[in-house]
């Protein structure tokens, strides 16, 4: 089992810790690393934890969020996907699933998502799904969740690009992708921390000198998540992606069922998606699981 | 190869013939079947013949005893890479990742090992079709120890 005190020593430690001071043993450092834990052990200057393990913290996180979202967490070192895990383990109502590394990470209209192992806040959210909580909705919710979770951690407004990115100094920051399945959401969130894809307008939290522990980021997270989807109303929703919005007022090209409309973007819908004042034509809504932007 | 089905036949068989004692032998196996008032008690003894890639003796029943050095014969083993708990499917709803007979490749996801509050998906990394599950749900596993024992293409 991990040693709390080792645990935290290593954690408040300004530099590397000298392993005879801490009593340190081969089983201490074994279950760090089973933990998730990536520890640099020197020789000389002994031992640095450069990132905390998400299995540290699994059963604090649980018991913190005893009644809501968070109250059953599943840690994956490795997998596929957590909305793969979260389809294939049946898991239920309040289930939050996580991992280091995903090899399989996909965003909406089947694009890929790629992180490097251990840079990344990778989860994917189960709630129940309603006719009360449509995909737009539930898509809004998790944009606003993951702004103000960030924002909660640095001086800096955050936008947001409807349907599904968010963005910190116009790089994309988080992308978020809601899929359903029989009576349960899969509210996938992926929020690049320590580094981010180079090839891609991309940023991370780490490249914006925020430098934030991946487990209390989650648990930040969760409460907001936890707020936006099962308490905050319509009118809070509106009012925390109108002040961010980066596509209001803008004129647009999108691609709806593979035509392709022009316009300037007016408000949202929370239900029912985008409001898009087409050129020469109607106002018109645009539902986020169709509709891709293309300028 | 001597499976419960086949089993179930012979021990029918006893029954409906009223026979008290059964034996059995081919090439790689021999069953003895006991029957008395108590119920059916049944043995189960590979024939001392090495057969590279024969089929190895089944479990039969959970008082069957099979000796490990055989059941191996010819077979990959899929090693817990690490101490855990194992995890047969990713949650007690659901089904098992494998079964015996199903086919894998190197990159099939066969079982969980929990360690740490961390689920390690644990992958075949060989191909072939799963012959026996060796552990169950809930057991701890040791490093190195044998979960899967595959029937090698």
């Amino acid at each position: 089992m991990i040693d709390p005190v080792v645990l935290n020593r290593l954690l408040t430690a300004d530099g590397p810790v000298p392993t005879h001071a801490l009593g340190i043993t081969r089983d201490d450092l074994a279950a760090l690393e089973a933990a998730g834990c990536r520890l640099d052990d020197h020789p000389q200057h002994g031992l640095r934890l450069l990132s905390a393990g998400l299995g540290c913290w699994v059963d604090y996180i649980e018991q913190r969020h005893a009644d809501r979202l968070g109250r059953r967490m599943l840690v994956f070192r490795e997998t596929t996907s957590t909305q793969d895990v979260a389809r294939q383990a049946q898991v239920a109502d309040g289930a939050v699933i996580t991992t280091d590394h995903q090899t399989g990470g996909r965003g909406r209209l089947g694009r890929r998502w790629v992180a490097p192992p251990g840079a990344a806040l990778l989860m994917t959210a189960v709630v129940r799904h309603t006719e009360s909580t449509p995909v737009d909705r539930l898509m809004l919710a998790a944009a606003c969740a993951v702004a103000e979770a960030v924002e909660s951690l640095c001086e800096q407004q955050v936008q947001i690009r409807w349907p599904n990115d968010v963005l910190l100094n116009g790089r994309k920051l988080a992308g978020i992708l809601v899929e359903t399945a029989n009576n349960l959401a899969m509210i996938g969130i992926g929020l690049n921390v320590s580094a981010h894809p180079a090839d891609l307008n991309a940023t991370s939290l780490g490249a914006e000198s925020i430098h934030v522990d991946r487990l209390h980021l989650l648990d930040v997270l969760l409460d907001r998540l936890d707020f936006d989807v099962r308490h905050a109303t319509d009118a809070q929703l509106l009012r925390c992606w109108r002040a961010r919005s980066c596509l209001t007022g803008q004129r647009v090209t999108v691609s709806v069922d593979s035509r392709q409309l022009t316009g300037r973007v007016i408000d949202l819908d929370p239900a029912h998606g985008l409001l898009m004042q087409i050129e020469q034509g109607p106002i018109t809504t645009l539902p986020a699981a169709t509709t891709s932007l293309i300028v | 190869m001597m499976d419960l089905k086949t089993l179930r036949q012979l021990i029918k068989l006893m029954k409906d013939n009223d026979l008290s004692e059964l034996d059995l032998r081919d090439k790689e196996e021999q069953v003895s079947l006991k029957r008395g008032s108590s119920g059916v008690v049944h043995q189960i003894a590979p024939q001392a013949m090495p057969a590279p890639a024969a089929a190895p003796a089944q479990q039969a029943a959970p008082a069957a005893e099979a000796p490990k050095a055989d059941a191996d014969d010819g077979l990959a083993k899929i090693n817990s890479p690490m101490v855990g708990t194992f995890y047969a499917a990713p949650s007690p709803d659901a089904e098992a990742f494998v079964k015996v007979g199903t086919r894998v490749d190197a990159d099939t996801v066969v079982c969980i090992v929990e360690a740490m509050k961390v689920f390690n998906e644990i992958k075949a990394e060989t191909t072939g079709t799963i012959e026996k599950v060796l552990v169950s749900t809930g057991q701890a596993v040791e490093y190195g120890q044998a979960l899967f024992l595959v029937k090698p293409d």
